[in-house]
């Protein structure tokens, strides 16, 4: 798992992944399933995550993320290098994500709306952690699909607004006005319980 | 109190809002702070661009105000960040689907992400119990546990795993159940989770429904154990 590091060592490590990324896909070409499988295995948990983040549906997930890392196998050439390779597989899976979204007839609706205002749910869960973290996946829930992407490019993946405007086909303002928007909503839910800390 | 402060018509006067985040006070506000404020999750994750890092480290030098929110900021995204999602979906079925005829007769794995509502639940309750009990329905996983629960069933250990929303009324999961044509087989599990048996070829189609309810936070497949 990354974690946040001084910029040069990212970078030094975001370049050998590239010639890591460039070399598996190269044996991919040449039809080599053991070069495909170590991609699939290095990206599959981010783009899960992204996935699962954006859809919150298992089943559409799985659906999208094969879908999206099948393009590898099936048409390896049309990568062209123009960007790092997981810019552009978070780009495939974003299209694809939202494809999925619209095809589905029922609107993904949040579930927990109407069991937001009584957070004390059961009486054993003390820890305020995880009385947070609850706060938090109920208030993520009620984003939009959009919003979700952005603050888990941002947070998480730790993608730059510009390469998040890429992968998400909108302009830069887009990107930072969604991600405004996420947080004073996050903020929002928060504040009640959590106020002092957010 | 609660329905004007989020509004449009933000007052001028900021000590009214004292209670509220001070992320709404500042987006509010005029142009420094609210340039900043845009900035600030990537500033925190060191991703701006060279020009705008310049302009938020200008501003965090003279703003109390806008240095308290970094902090903030700073942990709202750990904490995004730290949410737990499974992320461990298969290659192994994958694999089949790419060559069906070459891959080993192996039994898929059951799937092993949560949906939103299902964290959304645990997260309350028992986030680390829950994680387990899903580890425990996959074949390599510890099996101890579940096999001390309840007494085998009489048709088949159940081909499906079902959890309730916490404040569910036992009726209404019996209600469920029943309407699903489902078995009970086994359960609570330490995570609250039950198991269930259905007729395999309506599995697909109980799981899909089973899914639409409201009460169900997560309905997945079991496959039976090797
Ligand atoms: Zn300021």
């Amino acid at each position: 798992m990354e974690t946040v590091e001084t910029a040069g060592r990212v970078e030094v490590g975001a370049r050998a992944r590239a010639d890591d990324d460039l070399r598996l896909l190269a044996r991919i070409r040449r039809r080599d399933l053991k070069a495909f499988e170590a991609l699939y295995r290095h990206y599959q948990p981010r783009l899960t995550r992204f996935l699962m983040t954006l859809l919150r549906r298992p089943h559409l997930v799985e659906e999208v993320l094969d879908d999206t890392l099948l393009v590898l196998w099936d048409r390896p050439d049309s990568f062209a290098g123009r960007s790092k390779l997981s810019t552009w597989l978070f780009t495939i899976a974003w299209r694809k994500a939202m494809k999925a979204l619209r095809r589905q007839d029922e609107p993904i609706e949040d579930p927990f709306a109407d069991s937001r205002m009584s957070p004390d749910r059961s009486p054993e869960q003390t820890a305020g952690d995880q009385r947070m973290r609850a706060a938090l996946l109920e208030a993520l829930a009620a984003l939009s699909p959009e919003q979700r992407a952005v603050v888990d490019l941002c947070y998480f993946h730790e993608i730059g607004y510009r390469e998040i405007a890429q992968i998400m086909d909108c302009p830069v303002d887009t990107v930072k006005t969604r991600m405004f928007h996420a947080r004073r909503h996050l903020r929002r839910e928060l504040a009640g319980e959590f106020g002092d800390w957010i | 109190m609660q329905g004007g402060i989020c509004g449009a018509n933000w007052p001028a006067n900021l000590a009214t809002g004292s209670e509220k985040p001070m992320a709404d006070i500042l987006s509010f506000r005029g142009d420094p702070h609210r340039a900043t404020e845009m900035l600030l999750p990537w500033y925190a994750s060191g991703q701006l661009d060279e020009d705008d890092r310049a302009v938020v480290d200008a501003h965090l030098s003279q703003c109390d105000l806008c240095r308290a929110a970094l902090e903030r900021e700073r942990r709202l995204k750990a904490q995004v960040a730290g949410l737990p999602v499974r992320a461990d979906l298969g290659w192994e079925k994958l694999q089949r689907r790419l060559a069906p005829d070459r891959a080993a007769r192996r039994l898929p794995l059951p799937r092993t992400v949560l949906t939103w509502p299902a964290l959304t639940a645990f997260a309350a309750a028992q986030a680390a119990l829950l994680l387990g009990a899903v580890t425990l329905f996959r074949p390599q996983g510890p099996q101890a546990a579940y096999r001390t629960l309840g007494a085998p069933a009489a048709r088949g250990n159940g081909n499906l795993l079902i959890m309730f929303r916490p404040d569910t009324p036992e009726q209404e999961m019996r209600l469920v159940i029943g309407r699903a044509g489902a078995r009970l087989v086994d359960g609570p599990t330490a995570a609250g989770a039950y198991v269930l048996d259905v007729a395999p070829a309506r599995r697909e189609n109980v799981l899909a429904d089973l899914r639409t309810r409201h009460s169900v936070v997560l309905a997945q497949p079991i496959e039976a154990a090797p």
